[in-house]
């Protein structure tokens, strides 16, 4: 069974059977830390969190995604404005993108004596 | 008769013969329209994993059409190889028994997905005529039936990216597809004839051994169309572009049987590098193309995804960056041929390379079926218009978060195995490049927590007040994929062993290949 669990790698090896038994442990002792806490605390007696203002509706609560990585995506901003207009959709640019492959790698291929 | 000494013919036969009688049934019942498809890839699926348990107990057979025999390979009186021949060895069955998992899952899931839908008895016809191409690129020996089956699963893949004709972005995608796939072709088939006027030969095995006492110029050039006409087939970077806009487009069955589509060309890929050209080029120049190829498709790929909206356009740009991965390991394997770090390290890069390309195509199927089942209930594909699904789909949920934890490549998921294979034996041929692969999927993580926060977290919407978990059938499919890939994930060496160790000694062994033919 552990030789089927088992790869072995250039420097050394992956067990995930190992791995599973140590995240299981480590579960069961963080089980017993939280078991060994406060026990007045009851689910459902905590303070509803308080969003400034009056309560909103749940729906409004709801916090699109679309920015959430605004910070890498600005800072990368040229090479966004670069790589997106590389995928405009036109099929004649498509095509020039291959044969401008195609052209280096003919130079790399043929005079680079591959 | 050994049904198994002809299992190689009826693994294509089979669905391609279902995929004509599937219309004629049609006029009958279409629910035998159904079962006769399913049929079709189930017994496909049996005689591939049959096949690939001789294969690789027994090593590698050829199959020839119209000789006395199967196994004649060589015509009485002939020196060199004239009739149409299968040749299949550990890596044709490991990529065959690939493309039977993701077509048997693909119609299991379309008898649920799909049945909203009319002209079904089209839709499984174009399914299993490009099933069958894919087996047959996989087993062909020969060049002219390599672009024969190429040119029949780009046909039969454009009709199906546009399939769903009430959408003009459909029909646009597939014309696109469709004219990037048609210049691959013509630049693949220059090659082809290239390679026949200078060799006079069209078999494989016998144009490698022409090669070793003569490269020249001629096949130089051939190899830069080949290397640039599978490039673009594949989806690697610059190449890619239509790569999203076929996957978002076609219905989401037909998106996984694109991902063994591309994954056969891949294959092509490595099949021309290895075994037809081997040890004749310069493999150092030809590893660092494959390198940079991949590298390109990695990072191009992961931070396009970063930007994407529409769920299986985000997938789209993932299964390009994971190609990276692929490109990557097998290309550090190459540059490794000629010395003896090719037992240090370049073998085992080629492994996770390989390894590699079985967990893509299991953890991007499965998104493609989940981001299917949340089209199906919620009638949207951009995910800030969702919320909260995790509270009505809870086992879409699950597959989800087992799929995108696999493909970023965390423990003990079967992406994070194929992965550490590759980032350790890339770290050994050069750190930096190793370096950049792990980042790239700590991209692809954060990719895929926008997705789940903006989709399945957060509170319920009113206008998702009546969605609920996708219907049985479809969970069923994503509970297969989703088993498998945990199941990989736990038992990595199983798979390593078994399946992509004796597929890359396969690919390396291009004197085998050779012999089966041309010693026969």
């Amino acid at each position: 069974m552990l030789s089927e669990s088992t790869v072995y790698t250039p420097s050394g090896v992956w067990d995930p059977l190992a791995w599973v038994l140590a995240m299981l442990l480590t579960t069961l002792l963080a089980y017993l830390i939280y078991y060994m806490g406060e026990k007045r605390c009851k689910r459902g007696e905590q303070t509803q969190p308080f969003i400034s203002g009056n309560p909103a509706e749940e729906e409004k609560l709801h916090v699109s995604t679309s920015n959430l990585y605004w910070g890498f995506t600005t800072t990368l901003e040229d090479y966004y404005n670069t790589i997106l207009r590389m995928h405009n959709g036109v099929l004649t640019d498509y095509f020039a993108y291959f044969i401008a492959t195609l052209t280096v790698l003919f130079i790399i291929i043929t005079y680079g004596g591959a | 008769m050994n049904i198994l000494d002809n299992a190689p013919i009826l693994v294509v036969a089979i669905p391609l013969l279902a995929s004509f009688s599937v219309m004629l049934i049609e006029k009958k019942s279409k629910n035998l329209r159904n079962i006769i498809a399913l049929l079709a890839v189930t017994a496909s699926m049996v005689l591939t994993l049959a096949l690939a348990s001789d294969i690789i107990n027994n090593g590698p057979k050829a199959y020839v059409f119209g000789a006395e025999a199967y196994y004649i390979t060589l015509p009485s009186g002939y020196s060199f190889p004239v009739r149409i021949i299968f040749e299949l060895d550990a890596m044709s069955a490991y990529m065959a028994t690939i493309t039977s998992i993701l077509s048997f899952a693909a119609v299991v899931y379309s008898l649920s997905y799909m049945k909203h839908y009319t002209s079904l008895g089209r839709y499984y016809t174009l399914l299993l005529i490009l099933t069958a191409a894919i087996y047959g690129m996989e087993f062909t020996g020969d060049l002219f039936n390599l672009f024969v089956f190429l040119e029949i699963t780009s046909i039969a893949a454009c009709a199906l990216v546009a399939f769903r004709v009430d959408k003009g972005t459909a029909a646009e995608a597939g014309f696109k597809t469709m004219t990037m796939y048609t210049i691959s072709a013509l630049f693949f088939l220059l090659a082809v004839s290239m390679l026949y006027g200078e060799h006079n030969a069209l078999n494989i095995a016998k144009i490698a051994s022409d090669m070793k006492t003569g490269y020249n110029m001629i096949d130089r050039i051939a190899l830069v169309l080949f290397l640039t006409s599978l490039a673009l087939k594949l989806g690697a970077a610059p190449l890619h572009t239509w790569v999203p806009d076929a996957y978002g487009e076609a219905p989401s069955p037909i998106s996984i049987i694109l991902v063994s589509n591309t994954q056969a060309s891949l294959y092509a890929l490595f099949r021309i590098c290895f075994t037809l050209y081997g040890l004749v080029i310069n493999t150092v120049i030809i590893g660092w193309v494959i390198i940079f190829l991949g590298l390109m498709s990695m990072f191009i790929g992961a931070t396009m995804a970063l930007r994407q909206r529409n769920i299986k356009r985000l997938i789209a740009y993932t299964s390009v960056s994971q190609v990276g991965y692929m490109l990557l390991g097998v290309g550090v394997g190459i540059t490794t041929l000629k010395k003896t770090a090719l037992i240090d390290y370049g073998m085992d890069a080629i492994v996770g390379g390989i390894f590699h390309i079985f967990n893509d195509a299991l953890c991007i199927g499965l998104l493609f079926l989940v981001a299917g089942a949340i089209s199906y209930r919620t009638g949207a594909y951009y995910f800030d218009e969702m919320s909260g699904l995790a509270r009505r789909m809870k086992y879409t949920t699950t597959f989800f978060i087992v799929s995108a934890a696999a493909i970023a490549g965390l423990p003990p998921f079967n992406g994070f195995a194929s992965k550490l294979i590759i980032y350790e034996s890339v770290y050994r041929f050069n750190p930096i490049l190793s370096i950049i692969a792990i980042l790239i999927s700590i991209i692809t993580l954060a990719n895929f927590v926008i997705v789940f926060h903006g989709a399945f977290l957060g509170p319920r919407l009113k206008k998702s007040e009546e969605i609920r978990e996708a219907p049985d059938i479809m969970v069923l499919t994503m509970f297969m994929l989703a088993a498998l890939i945990i199941l990989i994930g736990l038992f990595p060496g199983f798979i390593v062993k078994n399946f992509a160790q004796p597929a890359a000694d396969a690919l390396i062994n291009q004197e085998q290949y050779i012999k089966l033919v041309m010693d026969a």
